[in-house]
């Protein structure tokens, strides 16, 4: 902890020697620039370390044993937490409104994506672990109410088996409900014939005082007054023919309540008709009397009826209800096991964070893999004039026999400083060949390695840990994507080499065309990590003629992916990249090479740029192999000619 | 014999390997080896993982054929060969 304090402390006295350096009267660029490579180096050093420490205690919070799933919440919470400190470490170390600090702060832009990928991930194993938690409440409302249900399910199931009687049983207590009914209504009592004749008497009157109405809405001489009777008698006759409509209608219910029947299929015919007459009694008095109250005696014998209707159904359709809500019971108790089956235990949560496969997968992955006919793939070599020949059968059948192979050491002795000075220049190579998966490495030849790793910069990504199952699988689709398969391929690749190398050949003090849509940067770190660029014709640098006036080498890691390193820069007119990268013993696939551009004087004659301090025009860093960069004078013939340069 | 990182080893049919990196894993000593011309001043294309077995007879080599085995110890020896300076 001292030690992340102390480099902090440093850190920060270094930005401030940089803001009182900036703000001295003669601003000396190149002790900035000095001092920026401390801090450079230091934050380095401090995100090591903070890295180191959040590994560690990473690896202890994993290794911490959790029960239940809200402990796992908490684990992972506690992760989530830990990584976000360690992203804040970068995110809060420079003030990115001071320009050099802005510098520094965007040098660190892959490092501090990497950190917040990482929190990303944690932060959804966080998600994935509330997400159970979350699901196992709404399964327990859930289960409350399917449990609510299949109780209910049951009292009903156990009421209509009480409910279930004979037919017999049934039709003889309905057959009693009639006859209450027609003896509380006394229908037995109503005098049809009597009813029928003051009916159409009634309808008679009515039919003549209606006539009479009629005429004395046209009469004349006639005293209106003296007829107003007319209308009191109308109305009379109306609710005397309703009263002997009702008695009517009372007699022809209560035939119908009589009626026999012998089974539940009739009863409920004769139920669902007397329900049908009352129902149309209710309606066609309503029709006449809209205004009256509701409920009223109409709706209530309606609802009366009514009610038989669903009695009798309740009976005949009892069995079927119950075998209905005892199927429901059955469902309910399958859904009551399966129910949490959607939440994911602790165990398959860490297996899921983990990327662990499961048992189904590692059977099918454990299955055998078939192979095609074996690829021989002859391969010709100018240099050697040998003619090698990998068979992809031979290197599966290798990996699978495990015979020993002993080597008896007869001596052992230094070896030659010339031999050391060669193996040191297929260095690289050798450690990309033992990073290879072991069938390749089985294999035991350079010669593959340059195979599997096409020349081509851009593609030379060489995998770790590539998983055991599945290799196979791989070097023969490497063979079949990348194998060079015949001479002619060969030269191909020699002559991607070329053009490899051949990228690099600008020189210090070329004039150079730069058109239109070419990226520049503010520094060659940025320029080699493509960060916060700059375009032509977009971003104030115009399309046309500048000079190289600088030219760095920057580093690649043994993956080949650029690290933002400066590993030399030069200023020395007529130095070209290869020469100063050769001079550094690199290989063609160890660096990057970025140039810097300027307008050169009044004329566009190239300036020598001093050495680590940067001109005032110094914003238009490229990277050399940009298309849009092409040489229209070399700096030789430049200097040959010893015009077109100053000092 | 003790074999060290930059060291020549003649084997008994009289083929040379050079000495690139070693790792200790699991109490066995293995080295990663590129074969040499019989003059021993030229690299063939010809890479070797072994595992060094001290018998009474001297020093063996066992070359490592299981591909498990390979993946444990290949990022140590391409660690160690990244320290070597060949110098």
């Amino acid at each position: 902890m001292w030690e992340i304090d102390m480099t902090m402390d440093s850190i920060g006295a270094y930005l401030e020697q940089i803001r009182l350096l900036k703000a001295q009267p003669q601003v000396n660029d190149a002790e900035i620039d000095n001092v920026m490579w401390k801090v450079l180096g230091l934050a380095l050093k401090l995100d090591e370390m903070h890295e180191r420490n959040y590994r560690n205690e990473l690896e202890r919070i994993e290794n911490t044993e959790t029960i239940t799933i809200r402990e796992e919440l908490l684990k992972r919470e506690r992760i989530l937490e830990l990584s976000q400190a360690r992203e804040s470490v970068l995110n809060n170390l420079f003030d990115q409104n001071i320009p050099e600090e802005k510098t520094l702060f965007d040098l660190f832009e892959d490092i501090r994506r990497e950190h917040e990928y990482e929190t990303t991930f944690h932060e959804s194993d966080v998600l994935l672990v509330k997400e159970q938690l979350e699901l196992v409440e709404e399964n327990k409302i859930q289960e409350q109410l399917l449990k609510e249900e299949y109780n209910n399910n049951n009292i009903q199931i156990s009421n209509i088996e009480n409910s279930i009687m004979s037919f017999e049983d049934f039709n003889q207590k309905l057959n009693e409900e009639y006859a209450r009914f027609i003896e509380a209504n006394e229908i037995d009592k109503i005098d049809v014939v009597s009813a029928s004749a003051t009916k159409l008497v009634a309808l008679e009157r009515q039919s003549i005082v209606s006539e009479n109405l009629r005429l004395l809405e046209t009469a004349n001489n006639i005293d209106v007054k003296s007829f107003k009777y007319l209308g009191d008698r109308y109305e009379n006759d109306k609710l005397v023919i309703e009263e002997a409509n009702e008695l009517l209608f009372m007699v022809d219910l209560a035939t119908k309540m009589r009626e026999e029947v012998n089974s539940y299929e009739e009863l409920q015919r004769k139920v669902e008709e007397i329900n049908k007459i009352v129902t149309t009694r209710e309606n066609d008095f309503l029709s006449r009397y809209p205004n009256i109250t509701y409920p009223n005696d109409f709706s209530y014998r309606t609802i009366f009826f009514n009610n038989d209707v669903k009695l009798v159904n309740e009976q005949i359709n009892a069995k079927a209800n119950i075998e209905a809500l005892t199927k429901r019971n059955e469902e309910i108790t399958q859904e009551l096991e399966v129910l949490y089956d959607n939440v994911k235990g602790r165990r398959e949560l860490d297996d899921i964070i983990n990327n662990r496969v499961g048992n189904a997968e590692v059977t099918n992955a454990s299955e055998p893999i078939e192979f095609e006919e074996p690829v021989i793939v002859p391969i010709e070599l100018e240099d050697e004039e040998k003619e090698t020949e990998i068979n992809q059968e031979e290197v599966v059948d290798n990996s699978n026999d495990l015979d020993e192979e002993v080597l008896d050491v007869k001596s052992v002795e230094k070896a030659k400083p010339s031999l050391l000075a060669k193996l040191k220049l297929l260095k690289f190579k050798l450690m990309k060949l033992a990073n290879l998966a072991a069938p390749v490495i089985l294999a035991g030849t350079i010669l593959f390695l340059t195979m599997t790793n096409p020349v081509n910069n851009n593609n030379k990504q060489v995998e770790y840990d590539i998983p055991a199952v599945g290799i196979e699988n791989q070097i023969e689709e490497q063979i079949e994507n990348d194998t060079i398969t015949s001479a002619d391929d060969l030269l191909e690749a020699i002559e991607n080499l070329e053009q490899e190398q051949a990228k690099y050949v600008q020189a210090i003090g070329d004039k150079v065309s730069v058109e239109n849509d070419t990226k520049y940067y503010r520094d060659a770190a940025s320029a080699q990590l493509d960060n916060n660029s700059y375009v032509t014709g977009r971003n104030g640098l115009r399309a046309e003629n500048y000079n190289i006036n600088r030219i760095a080498i920057m580093e690649k890691d043994m993956l080949g992916n650029p690290t933002g390193k400066i590993l030399a820069v030069n200023t020395t007119p007529g130095v070209s990249a290869e020469e100063l990268a050769q001079s550094l013993g690199l290989e063609p696939d160890q660096y990057e090479v970025m140039i810097h551009i300027g307008a050169g004087d009044d004329n566009g004659n190239y300036v020598e740029a001093p050495l680590n301090a940067p001109a005032a025009d110094d914003l238009c860093w490229m990277r050399a192999d940009s298309e849009g960069i092409k040489v229209v004078t070399p700096a030789s013939e430049i200097l040959n000619s010893g015009k077109g340069i100053t000092r | 014999m003790k074999i060290n990182i930059n060291d020549v080893v003649t084997l008994n049919d009289d083929r040379k390997f050079v000495v690139l990196s070693e790792t200790i894993y699991n109490e066995n000593k293995y080295f990663y080896l590129i074969e040499l011309t019989s003059d021993g001043e030229e690299v063939v294309d010809n890479i070797k993982i072994v595992k060094e077995l001290i018998t009474e007879d001297g020093t063996k080599l066992i070359v490592v054929k299981d591909t498990d085995e390979i993946d444990d110890i290949k990022e140590d020896l391409v660690k160690n060969l990244d320290k070597n300076d060949f110098e």
